[in-house]
């Protein structure tokens, strides 16, 4: 596959959604890309019918100018500061490749391999084709130290076929894993910059674009979570604990991390196990003896005689429960310590106490969330 | 117990207390009485160790999995993470098997449940350790973690630096956790039959589930029963987890924290393979509510038939007795 080829399907081989040169400050010498990075933005952001590049937008004058409007698309995204537009358009971004991954397996039967290859190791994973088992192979150690698989049952190593520290997978399961490892690096660096540009002087037409963008979303994606309808007091819990807690109230079926950090944070701030019980009953598979046993066993109850502890903040991360990391959540260590503070902001007359992530808390997850299997 | 301790630090080889990068190892001490851990210790060699825990009362001795730069300093930001053992942790507390077991409850195991401790181990190792995740045997090593279990060290050097989600991914994949039961079931209940023998034909957890389901003629969810194991992932996944040393004593059994080679793993018994060796005697008085079932604990069998007597055992016996809280010191009548 040539430079331009590749660039052509896969530019973030070559940017990685950088920004394009000279910031966003001053567009300079990129602002007749603006439309076409408009346009593009709003196909990763899901605001237009079809995904995926339009053949149109293949009629790049040069290389540079494909990779500087992939580039600028992201950073129109990123200059919006909106989290949740960031996530999805990681995620946008991140099917494309897989079907583009997907594609280039059934029209190239020959010459995929070194396509996977070359983009898996854009995406950070080191890997070998063997011609013989039809599967891509990588190290033990290359498979554990990739970040963005959490969730995805596909991925996960007891599906995988393992043996003398080799971890083999199939064509599709490779497009997969590539793809959601691109989605959180993205994600991670996206973010990054979105924090960089808070404090940036932005050129009025990105700001201009950005505005749009947003509106749009907005009003096309809505809100998922409402913190008006939470009481005062759940107003102030954590974000992790507001997100799960909303979740279970739209009858989602939450992953056991999620429940026992609920679980155990309100039997904590002292809720009866009754009132814990009203918190997980609106869940799809509540089944009131076994969830009853299962939180008396939380509250030392029952089994061990143990009253669990909340799970502190580090641990969430790992578990993929965390679903805030801005503002007071920065600085964080324990949820606990998080209502602590909140409440100590309220009665100071901080209007913000306990707003961190709110309004914007439904597509924060895509990483801690089960998700379906992607269908070729 | 003083005497106990001490003899056997005094007689010890000090090669005996060997483990990789000493010097980079954070050290913990809990003397028996105290229930408060003395942290952040270091030694410069074994001779400076030994010595320490002749001076020490009965303690619990723990040395990190971590290796620091500087792992005397106060605080954990400061000591200079290098990276981690991985550490296996077997204990009967945490096995299903034993759950509701009055003698295991007890925090003793009979010569059953060793051998299923043992097997559990062997199967970690030879199934999972070295079969799957291609780790070599020389970088397995085993140790009797005193009381009710072993732990497994895992040393290969690309692993130490791991964080946390790598860790996990290893031991829910032991553990069975990350395992898609449903997704398998729906293959069976579809009739996929093919699809069902390619997906179960790959090595790992696949060909596990298979030859477990044609040996025993047993369903997906009992086949998967069977084989997950119950390695502790609070142990597993710590960073900065303190860990028996070996060939320390246990302070809740005076038994030995015994190194065991993995070809002697399946005949090691530990409550004969880890007493310390002494020609001193001791007389208990066992209590009188002994707990149902018997075990051999050196040569003394234990049953409900020593219920209430005085008898003269070898000292470390006695003392896995009292601190047991099956006997009690005997007082001489005068």
């Amino acid at each position: 596959m040539s430079t331009a080829e590749a660039l052509k399907k896969y530019p973030f081989l070559f940017t990685q959604g950088a920004l394009p040169a000279g910031s966003l400050t001053n567009l300079g010498e990129l602002r007749p890309l603006l439309p076409k990075a408009l346009a593009r933005s709003r196909q990763l952001l899901g605001l237009s019918l079809r995904r995926g590049l339009d053949p149109s937008q293949r009629k790049y004058s040069d290389e540079r100018e494909m990779a500087a409007l992939h580039a600028l698309a992201f950073a129109l995204v990123t200059a919006t500061g909106n989290r949740r537009m960031i996530r999805a358009a990681s995620w946008g971004f991140s099917k494309e490749v897989e079907l583009s991954l997907m594609s280039d397996a059934l029209h190239n039967p020959r010459g995929f391999p070194e396509i996977y290859i070359r983009v898996g190791k854009a995406a950070g994973i080191e890997a070998a084709f063997n011609w013989i088992t039809q599967r891509f192979e990588m190290s033990l150690l290359s498979y554990l130290v990739l970040r963005g698989i959490e969730g995805d049952p596909k991925l996960m190593l007891p599906q995988l076929s393992l043996a003398g520290g080799k971890v083999a997978v199939p064509p599709n399961v490779f497009a997969a894993m590539v793809s959601r490892v691109l989605r959180y690096s993205l994600t991670m660096k996206l973010e990054l910059q979105a924090n960089e540009l808070r404090r940036a002087e932005l050129d009025p037409d990105v700001k201009a674009g950005a505005e749009t963008l947003a509106s749009e979303f907005s009003r096309r994606k809505g809100e998922e979570v409402d913190i008006q309808t939470l009481s005062p007091v759940e107003s102030l819990f954590p974000p992790c604990v507001k997100f799960w807690v909303s979740e279970m109230r739209r009858g989602v079926n939450v992953p056991h991390q999620a429940r026992f950090l609920v679980a155990t944070f309100l039997l904590h701030l002292d809720y009866s196990v009754d009132e814990v019980l009203r918190f997980f009953s609106t869940t799809p598979d509540y089944d009131e003896g076994i969830a009853r046993y299962q939180v008396e066993d939380l509250a030392g109850e029952k089994g061990s005689g143990k009253k669990y502890a909340v799970p502190r903040c580090d641990t969430l991360r790992t578990l993929g429960a965390c679903t805030c990391r801005e503002g007071l959540c920065v600085h964080m260590t324990h949820p606990l310590l998080y209502y602590r503070l909140s409440i100590e902001r309220k009665l100071n007359g901080d209007k913000l106490a306990g707003s961190e992530c709110a309004g914007s808390l439904s597509r924060l997850l895509h990483l801690a969330r089960p998700r379906r299997p992607v269908c070729p | 117990m003083l005497d106990h301790f001490r003899d056997y630090y005094t007689s010890l080889d000090p090669d005996a207390l060997f483990v990789p990068d000493l010097q980079k190892r954070e050290f913990g001490f809990m003397p028996r009485e105290r229930r408060e851990m003395i942290r952040h210790m270091a030694f410069r060699d074994l001779g400076a160790l030994k010595s320490y825990l002749i001076s020490l009362p009965p303690s619990h001795v723990y040395s990190s999995t971590a290796l620091y730069e500087r792992p005397s300093a106060p605080d954990m930001n400061s000591k200079g993470w290098l990276g981690s053992e991985i550490v296996f942790e077997f204990d009967a507390d945490h096995m299903r098997e034993f759950k509701g077991d009055a003698l295991a409850k007890s925090g003793i195991l009979t010569e059953e449940a060793w051998n299923a401790i043992k097997k559990r181990t062997v199967e970690l190792i030879d199934d999972f350790l070295i079969q799957d995740f291609g780790i070599s045997s020389s970088e397995i090593k085993i140790t009797f973690s005193g009381n009710r279990g072993f732990h497994v060290r895992v040393r290969r050097q690309e692993f130490l630096g791991l964080d946390q989600e790598a860790r996990r991914r290893l031991v829910s994949y032991l553990n069975a956790s990350d395992l898609d039961v449903n997704g398998l079931q729906n293959l069976l209940g579809k009739a996929k039959k093919r699809s069902l023998e390619v997906v179960l034909s790959q090595p790992g957890w696949m060909s596990k589930i298979r030859r477990q389901m044609r040996e025993k003629n047993c369903s997906l969810q009992e086949a998967v029963d069977a084989l997950a194991l119950d390695v502790d992932e609070n142990v597993a996944l710590d960073l900065h987890r303190l860990i028996r040393h070996p060939s320390s004593l246990h302070a809740g059994t005076g038994l030995v924290v015994k190194p065991v080679a993995l070809e002697s793993l399946s005949s090691f018994m530990p409550y004969q393979d880890a007493l310390v060796q002494s020609s001193t005697e001791l007389r208990v008085n066992m209590i009188d509510l002994l707990p149902s079932g018997q075990f051999r604990v050196g040569d003394l069998e234990v049953s409900k038939t020593l219920a209430g007597r005085v008898i003269r055992v070898q000292r470390s016996v006695g003392i896995f007795l009292i601190l047991k809280g099956l006997a009690r010191p005997a007082v001489r009548v005068p």
